[in-house]
């Protein structure tokens, strides 16, 4: 449990290097994608416990050695705002690109002036 | 206070009241507004001036009328938004420079009352007009000196009134000063420091005066000088000063009303102001010349018109302060010198350029005359005014020892601005300042300093928000 | 009427979801369905109001399943307030558009509506995962509103938004994932109930990472970054809707949390927290909208002051002082969609750019939209009887009587900071050029709209404030 734990602190500090410090609009996505990764491991560590099964009603399971669902179903929404995000994100970019014929944020210029 | 009164967001509000106090005041507003109004339609025949015009002269109304801090404040503001649309209103670029600055100055005075009233009510638990708590009279004074032109506030007098349309100047002239030295009259009183600013306005006042050559200028720190003399009256709080006061006001709003008109005539007729180059228009001007030379005498002291009456009211109430009569009496004599330069220049003194113009139409002299004639009336036979005053005390003061001494204030001071009338001109280039300058100085320092900020600054970055939030995060843990 | 909450949220998102068939059909129908829409979802509020007011505090369970393992929608007297603001503010928004929506372009209704459906969600909702949800529906319409036909600046403002509101987001999800761990729950009642039960490290974590993400989106100083530019490159419309409302409800989950944050933090230290960055923001906010050279931007950090000022209501922290601070957010929210409005008459429904200089003499040449403004600046600076000035005059009390005289000085101050930078847009407007031609020939919605909203500024001030003390100090308390 504790390796999964650790995941999440690597894919969330990894996903948040690139975004700060990536230049290249496409691998800044690529970051939030990776941090967005490290907080669903989060919420799927929460539920789950060792030998825990998926919380599927069948005959001979009880619902005390199921995993928690919630944030198994907090996750699924999670996963689903996050692809909605990135597409957009990803369309965003492509628009810049068309725009300015780069996507690299330090040669677009600010918004100011 | 007795008065109309309802409830109103938790208090009671008081929004009309009449009293001993405000009588005089009201009589001299409605005296001063319908001639302003007239004078000024006849001047722009522009009915929407007049309106708005008549919507300030309202709002004055309404703050002398208010028996309560709130109402008092809601007139205030009332009447600096449409003051505003007045000095604007011509839409040059020098009158919004003017507006802009009387803008912040006001709106300083606005919050002061804001947060005094606000102070005021929350120590007392009444929103009713009453002598100030010790939070709260800070602000009241600077509300108050704003509006009633105390030095160093007394800077948009000047650029307002003389960078404004002269139509405009001579309706808020008549007014926003006066509802200033109402508030102190009403609420600040008995305050010697108020008085002995009243003193020392009534001498600078003068002093710039001289100074100028401009005649709206000149008639503009004028109002600086006569609205010391108010204040000294009535923050002296005793019976004589407040009838001097408030008596003073009224002849005040008569006799600065008309030689506002009369600037506003001269303007109308030759388009210019400038006392070097108007002259001889005694001739081709002669009822302005003569309502000119009324208000001169008025505001002199001379008697028999009213300015000596309400002069010697303030002289004798101001006896137990004798720096204060000091001061007072020194204005007088800057009055008489800095009017004797008005009049000369304007109308008596060879013109450099030749002006061939007929008399001020009717629609602006009808309305000098008439002050004129109060002037003359009221400084004649002033028992029947002095029943309005707050104390209805009988003053005589034609007694041949206040005669003489005003005449020879008036005789005096005619002379000897003729004896160093060149001492004056050098006096005039060398204080040639223009204070309202430094504000527009200071506003654009502050928004330049803020563009540059604003353009080095790199708020905007990730990498910057990221290093807050890490920041904020060590605070919340550690903290 | 006992579905009366989950509709006020469904009508609009029904609504977006039709307008590309609606389309199909009549660009007029379009339209004109829109207007209903909002007005229809401007009286399920306000029904919605009536009846929490009648009736005390009303809970509706989403799908029938209850508080245990279902979401449930909270509606009390802060929530009805609020989602009445929300519904009256898309409506003027949505009235103004209108006007600004061409043909074929019908998609700005859609993420319009759905922008309105998740900013009513957001306040209505009893679940704290619901309300992420809805956070993220606000994002993503914002994000799209805001690139919505404006050009390249915008998209770069749209990028920064996008980045910023993302890594909030996922502040705030990794906050509501921690609150689970340990609560078990993620209904706010059962929070609010069992809170003191638990480690305060772990409140303090949790607590920490949800009130960074919320201040972020509320766009106080230092988190302001991506407000001015965002504000200043979307079109008028957008601006008003995030300026006016987006900026509301962050304001209402920081109420909602005040509770949460003080468990964590302790009373005195939230109050500190709120009294000192509400002062910095005020300080902030008013002092950088001087230089700004573009009208909407300016009008962006005006919003970042007011909401300092509503921090520093929050910070004092009086029963008084919380319905000030409500009063102003609602005089906030007519009087900047007033501001809005007006400028975008001025630039002639943003044909033009919005920078002060290439305004002037503007406000001479379109009388109606430069009477517009000034009414809306003189309602922002607070002159009676417009607008701010009950507000202000609230909040000025709330201060002094808990003995807050410094804060109360510097709220004038900024009042007089407001009056410099509105009165120096105002000069510029009008001084006149010789080489602009008059032009009356603004359309009748826009002339309509600037009615309103002047109309708004004046009404909202004195009417309301016995009303709404009266109504928020019964209604208000969640739990506290």
């Amino acid at each position: 449990m504790q390796a999964a734990y650790l995941a999440v602190i690597y894919l969330f500090c990894l996903g948040l290097y690139c975004v700060v410090t990536e230049k290249n609009l496409i691998k800044i996505a690529m970051g939030f994608v990776i941090m967005e990764a490290g907080v669903l491991l989060f919420l799927v560590c929460l539920a789950s416990f060792p030998d825990g099964v998926p919380p599927i009603v069948l005959e001979g399971v009880t619902s005390s050695s199921m995993v928690d669902p919630i944030p198994h179903a907090l996750s699924l929404t999670a996963i689903v705002i996050g692809a909605g995000t990135t597409g957009y994100m990803l369309s965003l970019i492509i628009r810049l690109y068309r725009q300015a014929g780069t996507v690299r944020i330090d040669r677009m210029g600010r918004t100011e002036q | 206070m007795e008065g109309l009164t309802f409830m109103f967001m938790g208090f009671e509000v008081t929004p009309v009241v009449v009293d001993s106090l405000n009588r005089i005041f009201l009589l001299a507003f409605t005296l001063g507004g319908a001639v302003v109004l007239a004078y000024g339609y006849g001047m722009t025949r522009d009915i929407k001036h007049t309106l708005i015009s008549a919507a300030y002269i309202f709002a004055a109304f309404g703050c002398v009328l208010a028996g309560d801090f709130f109402s008092l404040l809601v007139f205030w503001e009332l009447m600096m938004v449409t003051s505003l649309v007045l000095i604007v209103y011509d839409g040059r670029a020098r009158s919004f420079e003017a507006g802009f600055r009387y803008l912040l100055l006001h709106v300083i005075s606005g919050v002061s009352l804001l947060l005094a009233v606000i102070i005021q009510y929350v120590a007392t638990g009444d929103m009713q007009l009453a002598v100030p708590v010790a939070g709260a009279l800070p602000f009241f004074m600077v509300a108050a000196g704003v509006k009633g032109a105390m030095i160093p506030l007394h800077v948009w007098v000047v650029d307002a009134y003389s960078s404004s349309m002269p139509a405009s100047a001579v309706v808020m002239s008549a007014f926003t000063t006066k509802v200033g030295v109402y508030s102190v009259a009403r609420i600040l009183t008995g305050n010697m420091a108020i008085a002995y600013m009243g003193g020392a306005m009534a001498i600078f006042g003068v002093t710039m005066a001289l100074a100028q050559t401009n005649l709206r200028r000149l008639l503009s720190f004028h109002i600086v000088s006569q609205v010391g003399y108010m204040m000294a009256g009535v923050a002296l709080g005793s019976a004589a000063g407040m009838d001097g006061g408030t008596l003073h006001l009224f002849n005040n709003v008569m006799y600065k009303t008309l030689l506002f008109m009369v600037a506003g005539s001269v303007w109308f007729r030759v388009k210019s102001e400038n006392a070097k180059k108007l002259g001889g228009l005694a001739r081709s001007m002669p009822i302005t010349f003569a309502c000119g030379l009324v208000g001169a005498l008025s505001i002199s002291g001379m008697p028999p018109f009213n300015g000596f009456v309400s002069k010697s009211m303030l002289d004798a109430a101001a006896g137990a302060y004798p720096v204060l009569q000091v001061m007072l009496f020194a204005a007088g004599i800057g009055t008489v010198m800095s009017f004797t330069k008005f009049i000369y220049y304007t109308f008596l003194h060879e013109p450099a350029e030749d002006h061939s113009v007929r008399e001020a139409p009717a629609s602006l002299w009808v309305p000098m005359v008439f002050l004129a004639a109060v002037c003359i009336g009221t400084g004649v036979s002033y028992a029947g005014l002095a029943s309005l005053l707050p104390t209805s005390t009988v003053v005589t003061v034609y007694e041949a020892g206040k005669i003489l001494k005003c005449i020879l204030v008036v005789v005096g001071g005619a002379g000897l601005f003729f004896l160093i009338r060149s001492l004056i001109d050098a006096f005039g280039r060398w204080a040639a300042i223009e204070p309202e300058r430094f504000i527009s100085t200071a506003v654009d320092g502050v928004v330049a300093l803020s563009r540059s900020i604003m353009e080095r600054g790199r708020e905007e970055e990730v990498q910057v928000m990221v290093v807050v939030f890490a920041l904020i995060g060590a605070i919340i843990l550690f903290w | 009427m006992t579905h009366l909450p989950i509709l006020v949220i469904i009508v609009p998102l029904v609504y977006a979801f039709l307008v590309p068939l609606l389309d199909l059909v009549s660009s007029r129908l379009r339209t004109s369905a829109a207007a209903a829409v909002a007005v229809t979802h401007l009286v399920f509020s306000i029904a919605l109001f009536i009846h929490v007011f009648q009736n005390g505090t009303l809970e509706y369970q989403l799908g029938g399943w209850d508080s245990e393992v279902g979401i449930i929608l909270y509606i009390d007297g802060l929530a009805a307030t609020f989602a009445v603001m929300i519904a009256l503010g898309t409506a003027l928004v949505a009235w103004y558009s209108l006007d600004f929506v061409r043909e074929g372009e019908s998609k700005y209704f859609l993420l319009l509506y759905i922008a309105s459906a998740g900013l009513s969600g957001a306040v209505l909702t009893g679940d704290l995962f619901n309300l992420y949800v809805f956070i993220e529906i606000i994002a993503l319409s914002g994000f799209a509103l805001v690139a919505f036909r404006r050009g390249f600046r915008a998209l770069m403002a749209a990028m920064r938004y996008m980045i910023f509101t993302i890594l909030s987001s996922m502040l705030i999800l990794l906050a509501i994932a921690f609150v689970y761990a340990t609560m078990g729950t993620l209904n706010l009642g059962e929070i609010a109930a069992s809170m003191h039960q638990f480690d305060p490290t772990v409140l303090k974590v949790s607590a920490g990472m949800f009130l960074v993400g919320v201040a972020l989106k509320l766009a106080i100083v230092p988190l302001h970054g991506w407000l001015p530019a965002t504000y200043g490159e979307s079109s008028t419309p957008v601006g008003a809707l995030l300026a006016g409302v987006g900026h509301k409800v962050p304001l209402y989950i920081l109420i909602r949390f005040l509770y949460f944050f003080e468990a964590a933090a302790g009373e005195q230290r939230l109050a500190t927290i709120l009294l000192g960055i509400g002062a910095v923001t005020i300080a902030f906010g008013h002092f950088m909208a001087l230089g700004q050279p573009d009208i909407r931007r300016v009008l962006g950090f005006s919003s970042i002051a007011h909401t300092g000022y509503m921090l520093v209501g929050l910070g004092i922290g009086t029963p008084f002082a919380l319905v000030a601070v409500l009063f102003h957010a609602m005089n906030h929210l007519i009087v900047k969609l007033s501001a809005f409005f007006s400028v975008g008459m001025l630039t002639r429904g943003d044909r033009e750019r919005a920078t002060v200089l290439d305004l002037q003499g503007r406000g001479a040449a379109s009388p109606f939209a430069g009477m517009a403004f000034l009414v809306s600046t003189l309602a922002l600076i607070g002159i009676p009887p417009l607008g701010a000035f009950a507000s202000k005059w609230a909040l000025i009390m709330a201060a002094i009587r808990a003995d807050h005289i410094g804060f109360a000085l510097l709220m004038i101050a900024g009042t007089v900071v407001a009056a410099v930078y509105y009165g120096r847009i105002g000069k510029t407007l009008y001084i006149s050029t010789d080489d602009l031609k008059p032009d009356r020939s603004w359309t009748a919605e826009g002339v309509l709209y600037g009615s309103a909203a002047v109309v708004c500024a004046v009404a909202f001030s004195f009417a309301l404030f016995p009303a709404a003390n009266r109504i928020l100090d019964e209604l208000m308390v969640f739990i506290i």
